[in-house]
C-alpha cells in the first residue's frame, strides 16, 4: 500500500512538472495568468521592438516576453528557459518571466508568410516577400498575391524608409506584431528588409 | 621652461614600465614625425609650441578652466603629468590635420634618451587615469586608439585617477536634483529611470526626466562591443563620470564612455 502510494506521488508529481515545461503553441491555450516553464530561441535585442521587451519562438510558436528580469545583453539567437506568468497585453499573451537562463544558441528561422492568416504566427519571426504598394515616414506595406501587410519601422532600427519606392521588390523579415486590431511585421534591423 | 617636481614620479614611472609592451609595438610606425621642444603645457591635452596650439588628440583630460564644460576633478592631475612627460621624454608628434579653432591635431610621443623606447602619451596619461577617451574616425588611427581604449581599461581596473571614486563616488538621483549645481564638474554617480534612448548625429542619447547620458559614437563603437543600450529602457540605471550641465537639452549631463560605467539597479 505504502509502496503504490510513493508510485503515485511520484507519478503525480512527475506529470505536474512536465505540465509546466510547455511548447510555446500550448501555452496560447492556457488561461492568463498560468505560471509555465518554456524553451525558446531569442528573436530580437531587449528594447528593440519594445521597453523591456523581445520574443522568443520554438518550432511550433513565437511569444512575447516582458519585464526586468530580462538580461540587457540578450542577443538573437540566444536559447533561453523561462519560468513565468502569462499576461494578455492588447491582445498580445506575453510572459513576464520570474526567471531567465540562457542555455544555448541556435539561429532562428523565419516563416514565410503564404497566406493572410497573421495570428497563427504573432510574435513569430516571419519573412514576406513581394512588391512594395505604399511608402510613408515610418512604414511601408508589402503586397504579394494574397494579401498586404504594413511593415512599421520602430525608431531603434536605423533603416530610412525613404530608400524604397512603390513598386520595389523586397523581402522583410521581422517578428509578427498586433497594434489596435492590425497585424504589422516588425524588423529588427536594417539587415531584415532586403531590394531586390 | 618651469617643471614641477612631483612626489608621484615613481608612480608614474611604474605605470611607463606596464606600458612597455605598447611602447615596442609604438617604436616601429609613424614615418611623418615632427620633433617639438620649448613647448608650453596649457592642460592635459593642449600644448603651445613658438605660439602654435597643438591638442592632443584621442582623449579628453578634465578641464582647468571654466569654458563650455565646467573645471573637472583631475584636471591639474593631467597637466602635470603632461610637464613630467616633457620634461623626460624627447617629444615627437604626428599631425592629424587641424580642428575648427585653427589647433593643430596631433598624437604625442615621448622617446626615452636612454633606452630609446618610445611612449604614446595619451595612452600613458589615460592609464594614470587623468584622461578619457574621445575619439574621431576621421583622425583615429587603429593602433593608438586600441592603446587609448586598453589604458582606459587598465585605468578602470587599478581604480586609478579618475576611476580611484568608483566604489564611493555620490550617487545622484531625482532627490538631489536641485543641488545638482554644487556637483557641477564632480565626478558622480548619476541614477535615473531611463525614459527613453535614442540614436540622433552620431550619438546615442540617455534620458530621464531630470538628467540624460550622453555616448559619442566614437567610443561606442571602440569601447562597447556592441552593448545594448536600448535594453536600459525603462530601467534604473546608475551612470559614472564627471556631471556637465547641457544647454541645449537644459538637463544636467554624462558624457560616457565605457560600458563599465554603467551599473543596472533593477
Amino acid at each position: 500500500m505504502k509502496k503504490l502510494l510513493i508510485t503515485l506521488l511520484l507519478v503525480v508529481s512527475v506529470v505536474f512538472f512536465a505540465q509546466n515545461l510547455v511548447k510555446i503553441a500550448d501555452i496560447y491555450k492556457l488561461k492568463e495568468g498560468e505560471t509555465v516553464e518554456a524553451t525558446g530561441i531569442i528573436l530580437a535585442p531587449v528594447g528593440v521592438l519594445g521597453n523591456l521587451t523581445t520574443y522568443m519562438q520554438d518550432e511550433t510558436a513565437g511569444i512575447m516576453l516582458y519585464g526586468k528580469v530580462l538580461p540587457v545583453d540578450l542577443k538573437i539567437g540566444d536559447v533561453v528557459k523561462v519560468v513565468g506568468k502569462t499576461k494578455v497585453y492588447y491582445g498580445i499573451l506575453e510572459i513576464i518571466p520570474d526567471k531567465v537562463e540562457v542555455i544555448g544558441s541556435a539561429t532562428p528561422t523565419a516563416v514565410e508568410l503564404k497566406d493572410a492568416d497573421f495570428k497563427k504566427y504573432l510574435s513569430n519571426l516571419v519573412v514576406v516577400t513581394g512588391t512594395v504598394s505604399s511608402v510613408e515616414k515610418y512604414q511601408f506595406k508589402v503586397k504579394t498575391d494574397k494579401f498586404e501587410i504594413l511593415v512599421y519601422i520602430r525608431k531603434e532600427v536605423p533603416f530610412k524608409v525613404n530608400t524604397l519606392k512603390v513598386g520595389d521588390k523586397v523581402s522583410v523579415t521581422g517578428v509578427m506584431y498586433l497594434y489596435k486590431d492590425m497585424y504589422e511585421i516588425l524588423p529588427r534591423m536594417p539587415e531584415d528588409i532586403k531590394k531586390f | 621652461m618651469v617643471f614641477r617636481k612631483s612626489k608621484t614620479n615613481a608612480v608614474f614611472f611604474l605605470v611607463i614600465a606596464v606600458s612597455l609592451v605598447l611602447a615596442l609595438i609604438l617604436s616601429s610606425c609613424s614615418p611623418q614625425e615632427t620633433a617639438i621642444s620649448n613647448v608650453e603645457v596649457l592642460d592635459g591635452d593642449t600644448l603651445r609650441v613658438s605660439g602654435l596650439s597643438f591638442r592632443i588628440i584621442g582623449i579628453d583630460a578634465p578641464e582647468i578652466h571654466e569654458g563650455d564644460k565646467p573645471i573637472g576633478e583631475y584636471g591639474q592631475n593631467a597637466k602635470d603629468y603632461l610637464y613630467w612627460f616633457a620634461s623626460q621624454f624627447e617629444l615627437s608628434y604626428e599631425q592629424k590635420g587641424k580642428d575648427s579653432y585653427g589647433r593643430i591635431l596631433i598624437y604625442l610621443f615621448g622617446k626615452d634618451r636612454q633606452t630609446g623606447v618610445k611612449y604614446l602619451y595619451e595612452a600613458s596619461v589615460t592609464e594614470n587615469g587623468y584622461a578619457r577617451p574621445l575619439i574621431y574616425e576621421n583622425t583615429s588611427v587603429p593602433n593608438y586608439t586600441k592603446a587609448i581604449v586598453d589604458a582606459y581599461k587598465r585605468a578602470y581596473e587599478n581604480r586609478k585617477g579618475i576611476f580611484s571614486k568608483y566604489d564611493n563616488a555620490p550617487v545622484i538621483d531625482k532627490t538631489k536634483a536641485s543641488q545638482m549645481s554644487s556637483y557641477k564638474g564632480k565626478i558622480v554617480w548619476l541614477e535615473m529611470d531611463v525614459s527613453n534612448v535614442k540614436f540622433s548625429n552620431d550619438t546615442y542619447y540617455i534620458y530621464s526626466d531630470f538628467a540624460l547620458v550622453k555616448i559619442r559614437s566614437g567610443e561606442y563603437n571602440n569601447l562597447f562591443n556592441g552593448y545594448n543600450l536600448y535594453g536600459l529602457k525603462g530601467r534604473k540605471v546608475r551612470f559614472y563620470g564627471e556631471l556637465w550641465y547641457d544647454n541645449y537639452e537644459g538637463k544636467y549631463m554624462i558624457m560616457l564612455r565605457a560600458p563599465f560605467e554603467i551599473k543596472i539597479v533593477n
